[in-house]
């Protein structure tokens, strides 16, 4: 019980920097492709639907994941995890959290490969024609993101199952009616 | 067992996350379908208004008036006495009884709502500056009312029509609506491409000042030039006076000759000066400077080098011909004088004020005058942008000839000939009324010069011997002449007709309403008042022999109630002459004008002097552009103003002020600690730079190029 | 490793329920504050998103798009970063001359309220002290405006005072000169506050028992023994507590007296983190950024509050939490 009420304690303590990074991963990654908004001229509409249209809804999604993340720190140190084993109460609490937050991240994966797609495929010539410097693509963000939502995934998946063990472990203990 | 558990859960939340991601549509898929459902279901919609609005438009005249329709007016102007609404202390009694009280529309605004047979109701918040307005409106997508608009705030007007919230207002023109404002829009192209937006299309009328007319013009007390320079038997005062300013027309810049030897201020009059004789190199050279060893030099000077009767000649009428030297050099005199001057009331004048601190910037106009230096050509402060020859835009502030400028004036306000209260921008005080108004109260103050309208500074109420002089002759854009870089513009006000807020019949309504004011009936109305307030048949002659409308008696009668000034009995009692868009005319200024401010009208328009305007008309010069004014407002997409908020700062105040800071302290040495005095050009270029000057003239030269060219 | 003793969390909602229930007129009375606070602190924090967008107000909070940090990223390196860096500058060093000198004026005053052995006298000296709080900004900083102003026409009492003395010149405002901004902030602060702030050390000082000081007397103590033994550890708690709310709010200055007060002669002294965001969120309309100063100055003050609290806590037993 040592053991499992220990991992318990570090997972969160991961977790808490996890979703940390998560966070600002999420304002790195609106800050890297702010620059393509506003050529609202005709000839840049493709730009303006791709910055807009996609990435504003992109970044309003994985905004409110980070946020569920920031919350379930939030969530763990008012239930207690540091201090104590889960109850019911809070395993389910924190496991729905969790859930939603893998599903987020997961969702998030899925979409920065897509949208990788999308932007190699946006034509970025008619800017000389603005007099403006030539834009040069940058995919870093895009590849960072792959390896910060799978670590997330993992991390959740890892502090879920810790909380579950550790509550689970308590009660049979109490059952039996001894504490290791 | 456990562990290998726990492993095997891990793994399996991870794969079902990964197959769960891949199921539900991609941020890609979900826009691009609410993107096509929105598309569509605004083409049903305009597809169905437009052949509804082209059936309609068919089968209805466009100037119906019929039907009564209610209008609801969101038009702020920062101080409830400006508004639609009638919000004196007292009632006021029209000619025909009418009593219009506190609450009540004012009276042009309830003959306006009975002429287009509509119900007008203003839901202002009486006190509200436009700039919060327009904020606050625009988080509820301007659905409180159906027309808006106030002071400053034209920029907005047009960005917020190109997001979509403002009637176009050219595709109702093209429709058939605005057929006036259309007609005065071809007469006026250079109005047309002030107040197109980026896109193309006009979503605001603006307030358009008394354009192709002179905005301010040289105001000086007459007599003291008189009894200075043509009283042979004046006792002048003899207090040490201490020189700082070292001439404009000196070395190889010396006026005489070819070098505006010969100037013409009047159709057959040629004034020649004799020599190249410097006025301010003779004072400084003297060994006692005092009151009168600067004013019998400056006399004698006159006397060596011209032929005039009086030396105060060539200040005063239509013969003169004063440079900015001259001009300078009568300020030492004046400066140096005060005792005998004020008759002895008197330690201190002051030979040059702006009317308030937050004109102080008017200073910066006497640039004009060392060799043609652009500042505003527009009557207003924040238009410091002029065309070069190459037609691109050029920031006037952080020119070469501008610091140059601010070293001359450095100089004389070290002699002490500007006024010092003018550049704290915390003193509110009204200067003029303090140093032209109090000669006869207990502790009165005295100025000699002030750069203003013609019709407040001459006004009899503050002073009878203000008299209108020309501009000191210059060398501007290569050639002598008179000028003045100051003409009257289209303003940065104006309104526009919401989409949100308004009905199909409140739209055409409004577009009624905004025509009215370009029509005969409404542009009068709008200028003088009621036809009540009007003499039938009467007109009143102006200086420039075209006829205007005549005050009745009542108007003289009732002026007391707003302190005598007819402009604010107007606008603040009437509702006329609020800032709506309109083409103001200036037989109504030409009304309360005084006999010595005709005299001074007659004095500009009788002289070669020219001044800037939009058409850009001048004598042919090193710069073809030179004389172009530029509007105040541009039309900004939101990447220009992003960059120019976020990159730039030279839209902040703090750059004046460290333009000042070399006014007041350069020639001295006697900057307070915390003020920055740039010693040379190069350092205070820096400074534009610093604020980010490359990046804001390439903003605003993109925007311009748009609007002169639609591209 | 130690075996710690492992308990598991308890349910709280019956305990809870059962404590609202029990003194449910407690909380009735702590309903409007709870409340006010929801309302008013919790709810607007939603707009702390501005300062990571480019806010548009026609779009809304949510509505405008997102720019990452990029407002913070121009606020410190970009063309406002001078005067973004003398605002946060000037914050802290008006914030401690505040603590230096502004602190201990309400102790003092405190103390010497509770040596004036006539009620009458004190009652009528405590009254005049703290009658300035009840002015506004507005009001104290006109006042101060007109002594110190020095123009062509006319001159203030102590700008006159100054001339004479000749450390201005005259025609010189003192508020145009920079050196002067700081210590005039700093005592009309002092002026205005210290009377109503020395309410709360008062109260202090008539919390501690008599018998302390009697127990002194007897022990042959002065009025310094007395005060520093007896006075002032009966004052800790209040003080440390105080201190470490001053040292929380140590970025906040109020921003009204120095916006009435200041011009842009004299940014480079009186410029704080306060009048930056108004003049670049407000006057200029970049609300992203003027959110992104706010943010930043709570991020700060929240920082040093918990520093306060904790090394608080560490050194005395005294605690905000």
């Amino acid at each position: 019980m040592q053991k499992i009420f220990r991992a318990q304690k570090v997972t969160a303590g991961i977790y808490i920097f996890m979703s940390i990074v998560v966070f600002v991963y999420t304002l790195v990654f609106m800050t890297e492709y702010k620059d393509l908004f506003g050529l609202k001229l005709q000839q840049n509409s493709q730009i303006s639907f791709f910055h807009d249209s996609i990435l504003q809804t992109f970044n309003k999604q994985i905004f409110t994941f980070a946020i569920i993340g920031i919350l379930i720190i939030v969530f763990s140190f008012l239930l207690e995890i540091f201090s104590k084993v889960p109850d019911l109460f809070a395993v389910i609490v924190l496991v729905a959290l969790l859930a939603v937050c893998c599903g987020g991240a997961g969702y998030a994966l899925n979409n920065l490969v897509i949208l990788e797609a999308f932007y190699k495929n946006l034509d970025f010539q008619y800017l000389h024609l603005e007099g403006l410097p030539d834009y040069e693509m940058h995919f870093t963000t895009f590849r960072a993101g792959l390896g910060v939502y799978v670590l997330q995934i993992a991390v959740c998946a890892v502090y879920g199952i810790t909380i579950i063990m550790s509550h689970v472990t308590f009660r049979k203990n109490e059952k039996k009616g001894r504490m290791e | 067992m456990r562990k290998r558990a726990a492993g095997f859960a891990v793994a399996a939340v991870m794969m079902a996350s990964a197959v769960l991601s891949g199921c539900g549509s991609s941020v890609v898929d979900q826009v691009q379908q609410t993107t096509a459902a929105t598309t569509a279901a605004q083409t049903q919609a305009a597809g169905g208004e437009s052949q509804t609005e082209a059936t309609q438009a068919q089968e209805k005249d466009l100037t119906d008036l019929t039907d009564m329709v209610e209008l609801k007016f969101n038009f702020a102007m920062g101080n409830k006495s400006r508004t639609m609404t009638y919000n004196q202390e007292s009632p006021l009694t029209l000619p025909d009884g009418t009593v219009v009280s506190a609450g009540m529309l004012k009276p042009m605004w309830s003959y306006v709502e009975k002429a287009m047979n509509s119900k007008f109701t203003d839901v202002t918040v009486q006190d509200i500056k436009a700039e919060d307005m327009i904020q606050t409106e625009s988080t509820s997508n301007f659905t409180g009312a159906n027309i808006y608009g106030g002071s400053g705030i034209a920029e907005k007007l047009m960005y917020y029509g190109t997001e979509g919230k403002f009637v176009n207002l050219s595709e109702k023109m093209e429709e058939g609506y605005l057929p006036n404002f259309k007609a005065y829009l071809e007469e006026n192209p250079d109005v047309k491409k002030a107040i197109t937006a980026y896109d193309g299309n006009i979503y605001h009328i603006p307030y358009i000042a008394e354009i192709n007319q002179i905005a301010r013009t040289f105001n000086i007390r007459g007599s003291w030039v008189s009894e200075l320079l043509d009283n042979e038997s004046a006792s002048y005062d003899t207090a040490d006076f201490t020189v700082y300013y070292d001439g404009f027309y000196i070395g190889d810049n010396k006026r005489g000759g070819d070098n505006g030897g010969t100037v013409t201020p009047k159709e057959g009059i040629d004034i020649v000066k004799k020599s190249d004789a410097s006025i301010i190199e003779i004072q400084n050279a003297l060994d006692v400077k005092n009151g009168e060893t600067l004013t019998k030099a400056l006399i004698q000077y006159i006397n060596d080098n011209y032929e005039y009767d009086t030396p105060s000649e060539l200040y005063l009428g239509e013969k003169a011909a004063y440079d900015i030297d001259e001009l300078i050099a009568l300020m030492r005199c004046i400066k140096a004088n005060p005792k005998y001057l004020t008759d002895g009331r008197a330690e201190t004048v002051w030979p040059l004020f702006t009317r308030q601190s937050s004109f102080r910037e008017e200073l910066l106009r006497m640039g004009t005058y060392f060799d043609g230096v652009k500042v505003h050509s527009a009557d207003t402060y924040n238009a410091r942008w002029y065309v070069d020859k190459d037609g691109k835009l050029q920031y006037s502030y952080s020119e070469e000839g501008m610091y140059n400028v601010l070293n001359y004036l450095s100089q004389m306000e070290a002699e002490g000939l500007i006024y010092s209260d003018c550049y704290d921008l915390t003193d509110k005080a009204n200067h003029r009324s303090a140093l032209w108004g109090t000669d006869e109260g207990e502790a009165p103050s005295f100025g000699w010069m002030t750069f203003d309208f013609i019709a407040s500074s001459t006004s009899d109420s503050l002073n009878t011997d203000t008299v209108v002089i020309l501009p000191p002759v210059a060398k501007v854009n290569g050639v002598w002449q008179y000028y003045i870089d100051n003409g009257r513009a289209i303003k940065s006000e104006g309104w526009s007709i919401s989409i949100a807020g308004s009905t199909d019949e409140q739209v055409k309504r409004a577009c009624a309403v905004f025509d009215y004011f370009f029509t005969e009936e409404g542009h009068i109305l709008q200028n003088y008042g009621l036809p009540m307030n009007l003499e039938e048949g009467k007109s009143y002659l102006g200086p420039d022999g075209i006829e205007y409308p005549l005050f009745t008696q009542w108007i003289h009668d009732t002026l007391p109630v707003a302190n005598g000034d007819l402009s604010a009995f107007l606008r603040d009692w009437m509702g006329c002459l609020m800032p709506i868009g309109y083409q103001k005319e200036i037989g109504f200024e030409y009304q309360y004008t005084s006999e010595r401010g005709f005299d001074g009208w007659a004095l500009l328009q009788n002289s070669t002097m020219t001044f800037a305007t939009y058409a850009g008309e001048g004598p042919e010069g090193d710069n073809p552009n030179y004389y172009k004014m530029i509007p105040p407002v541009f039309s900004l997409t939101s990447r220009q103003q992003e960059t120019l908020s976020d990159s730039t700062s030279l839209s902040n105040d703090d750059i004046v002020e460290y333009m000042f800071n070399i006014v007041r302290y350069k020639t001295k040495g006697n900057a307070p600690s915390g003020a920055e005095v740039a010693q040379s050009y190069e350092e205070y270029l820096a400074k534009f730079e610093e604020k980010g000057l490359k990046l804001y003239e390439e903003t605003y030269q993109n925007a311009y190029d748009v609007m002169t060219n639609g591209n | 490793m130690k075996n710690e003793r492992i308990e598991m969390r308890k349910p709280q909602a019956k305990n809870i329920c059962r404590a609202v229930i029990k003194d449910w007129r407690l909380y009735v009375l702590l309903l409007p504050i709870v409340l006010w606070f929801a309302v008013w602190a919790y709810k607007p924090m939603g707009g702390l998103l501005i300062a990571f967008k480019r806010f548009d107000p026609q779009y809304g909070v949510w509505g405008s798009e997102f720019k990452g940090i990029d407002n913070f990223i121009n606020l410190m390196t970009g063309v406002n970063k001078t005067e973004f860096w003398q605002a946060f500058r000037n914050t802290f060093i008006i914030s401690a001359y505040n603590l230096i000198f502004g602190f201990p004026v309400p102790i003092i005053l405190a103390l010497l309220f509770a040596e004036i052995g006539n009620d009458t006298v004190r009652k009528f000296a405590q009254t005049a002290t703290y009658l300035p709080h009840f002015l506004s900004e507005v009001t104290i900083t006109g006042i101060t405006l007109m002594l110190v102003y020095s123009g062509v026409r006319s001159s203030g009492i102590i700008a006159s005072v100054f001339q004479q003395m000749g450390w201005i010149e005259p025609g010189v405002s003192m508020i145009q000169k920079a050196n002067y901004f700081r210590p005039l902030y700093i005592m009309v602060g002092i002026w205005k506050e210290s009377g109503y702030n020395s309410i709360v050390y008062f109260a202090a000082i008539m919390g501690i028992s008599p018998s302390l000081y009697e127990a002194l007397k007897v022990d042959g103590g002065n009025k310094f023994q007395e005060i520093r033994y007896v006075t002032f550890p009966g004052m800790a708690p209040t003080l440390i507590i105080m201190i470490i709310m001053r040292i929380g709010n140590m970025l906040t200055i109020g921003y009204e007296r120095v916006l009435l007060l200041y011009n842009a002669n004299i940014y480079v002294t009186a410029d704080v983190l306060s009048t930056f965001e108004q003049r670049i969120g407000i006057l200029s309309g970049n609300y992203g950024m003027g959110a992104a100063v706010s943010l930043f100055n709570s991020l700060i003050a929240f920082a040093l509050v918990i520093g306060a609290n904790t090394i608080s806590r560490n050194i005395s037993e005294t605690s905000l939490w």
